[in-house]
């Protein structure tokens, strides 16, 4: 069932390509009702004016050639980062090292356990800014440092990430702004975490570990979402990461739950793939059927084959012998490139 | 032995150059991606040196982050712009909060009357305020695909979302700008 309002999204971009191309404006009929006429109209005027206002520039040629010049040279004296990847994949006992944070909270659990003190209930319910947080951050590290796996790794992250969202929302309830602007940091810096060891799971993962993981990343977005209106401004940036970054780690989960391979399934069938996924976690989780969350859940079904194939891309597919010289970038819409295998259906 | 020159290398095979330190290979990648890129931070800050400084940065932390970067059917030019954003967010944390959404240097061939500028600033001001009112993946789904008139499948490309949701998100966006606009007149 195509709602109306996908259908006149669909309409919409056909007659706002026209508009970009510099064609006449479509004819009402194309436009399908008069309701649907007077609405499209409407928002090609809105888009218009947009557009007048904002013109688009493209960098000088003398900037391009002077900036390559010197980002050549900066990256000639640097390397990219690959080292810490590598040393990640490898695992954390091959690492022949542990982060520092384990050995700050060994000496303080040798301490606290002479003094005949708990350490996980002394540090258990601690915030970011309080005294005995690094002590839970170190007895954290402690447990990841003993995990012999991937989809152990994970398994952990997923807790801790969990716990950091609950920490923000305590923090939310506080006047530390802080440190709730901390909390957040600390939750986007647990989602890089996931990532990583989500890029590290075997290709033949447990699918029930990828649903848990993303089920609980969707419940993280309706959370985060909901503390929108009740932080305070500065805490907007690093809230807005952390929905982000939870978003995508979920579409990054949904990506490979489908993941066959490079080979087995088309680039452009993976978004497809993840959508039906959020679609079935959508279900779970009606807070994220809002206008505001991804639209695509309901409007694949418009995507057609010829539409895809026909549209020039920027993309990472091999650049035809019409490359364009390097000191005359193209704009996107004029990159003649051949179209991504990019069939949806 | 590929004698293909680089310019024509595909963007898999530069990328897995400069990772192995190959700055030419880098340099061919910034030459192809370099216009929308500054073309989109352009749009975002309205600020033709701003927009110049960051388009560098972005390259070389994109270039510092190759290790990260695993293409798994995400385009090159997607990877960009999420460095893009990342460095916008460290910019606008450098910055203060209400520096959001720059208004756009007048083109050097616009020498209009003086009310006319007046004019076009206060209908800039307001487009501003309006687009800083609206969700941010409806302010960027605006800018990339009528601001900087990119393909929807590639807007859907940056965006990770297929073509239909990004026309569905496109539809809201406008939708929500016009009710803005129409709440501030």
């Amino acid at each position: 069932m195509i709602s109306k309002e996908r259908i006149q999204a669909d309409i919409l971009d056909r007659a706002l390509q026209r508009m970009l191309e510099g064609r006449a404006a479509p004819e009402d009929t194309t436009l399908g009702t008069a309701g649907a006429v007077s609405e499209v109209r409407s928002l090609l005027e809105t888009a218009t004016r947009a557009r007048e206002l904002f013109p688009g520039r493209s960098p000088s040629p003398e900037y391009v050639a002077a900036s390559a010049a010197r980002l050549e040279r900066r990256i000639k004296t640097s390397a990219p980062q690959t080292a810490r990847r590598e040393s990640r994949a490898a695992g954390p006992i091959r690492r022949g090292w542990l982060p520092s944070p384990v050995w700050i909270a060994a000496a303080v659990m040798t301490v606290m356990c002479a003094s005949g003190l708990s350490v996980t209930s002394a540090s258990a319910g601690t915030l970011p800014g309080d005294t005995l947080y690094p002590v839970k951050q170190g007895v954290e590290e402690i447990s990841l440092a003993l995990s012999f796996s991937a989809a152990g790794d994970l398994a952990l992250l997923a807790d801790y990430a969990d716990e950091r969202l609950e920490e923000v929302e305590q923090l939310a309830a506080t006047d530390r702004e802080a440190d709730l602007v901390r909390g957040l940091d600390n939750y986007d810096k647990t989602l890089d975490r996931v990532d990583d060891a989500l890029d590290r799971l075997p290709p033949d993962s447990a699918s029930a570990q990828l649903e848990d993981v993303q089920a609980r990343l969707a419940r993280h977005s309706v959370t985060l979402l909901a503390l929108r209106d009740r932080l305070p401004e500065q805490a907007q940036a690093a809230l807005d990461r952390a929905i982000e970054h939870s978003q995508k780690s979920k579409e990054r989960v949904g990506k490979l739950q489908k993941y066959q391979g490079p080979e087995d399934i088309p680039p452009g069938q993976e978004k497809k793939s993840t959508e039906d996924a959020s679609s079935k976690n959508d279900a779970a989780s009606p807070a994220e059927k809002s206008p505001d969350s991804d639209p695509g859940a309901d409007s694949a079904e418009l995507t057609t084959t010829s539409e895809a194939s026909k549209t020039p891309r920027l993309s990472k597919t091999p650049k035809p012998s019409k490359t364009p010289q390097p000191t005359k970038t193209p704009k996107p819409e004029e990159t003649e490139k051949p179209p991504k295998d990019k069939t949806k259906t | 032995m590929n004698d293909t020159p680089l310019t024509e290398q595909s963007d898999a095979i530069l990328v897995a150059r400069a990772r192995d330190g190959e700055a030419e290979a880098f340099g061919c990648l910034y030459r192809r991606y370099v216009d929308p890129i500054y073309r989109y931070l352009f749009a975002r800050l309205g600020e033709s040196k701003e927009a110049e400084d960051l388009t560098e940065d972005v390259f070389f932390r994109a270039f510092q982050a190759l290790g990260t970067y695993h293409e798994r059917g995400w385009p090159f030019s997607a990877f960009l712009y999420q460095v893009a954003k990342n460095v916008l967010i460290d910019y606008y944390r450098r910055q203060k909060p209400e520096v959001g959404f720059g208004i756009p240097e007048p083109a050097l061939e616009s020498l209009r009357p003086l009310d006319e500028h007046v004019i076009r600033d206060e209908q800039i001001r307001e487009l501003r305020r309006a687009m800083e009112e609206i969700p941010l993946n409806y302010r960027e789904v605006i800018i990339l695909r009528i601001i900087l008139a990119m393909p929807t499948s590639v807007v859907a490309d940056w965006m990770n979302l297929t073509e239909g949701a990004t026309r569905v998100l496109l539809h809201r966006a406008l939708a929500s700008l016009r009710g803005k606009l129409q709440a501030k007149t």
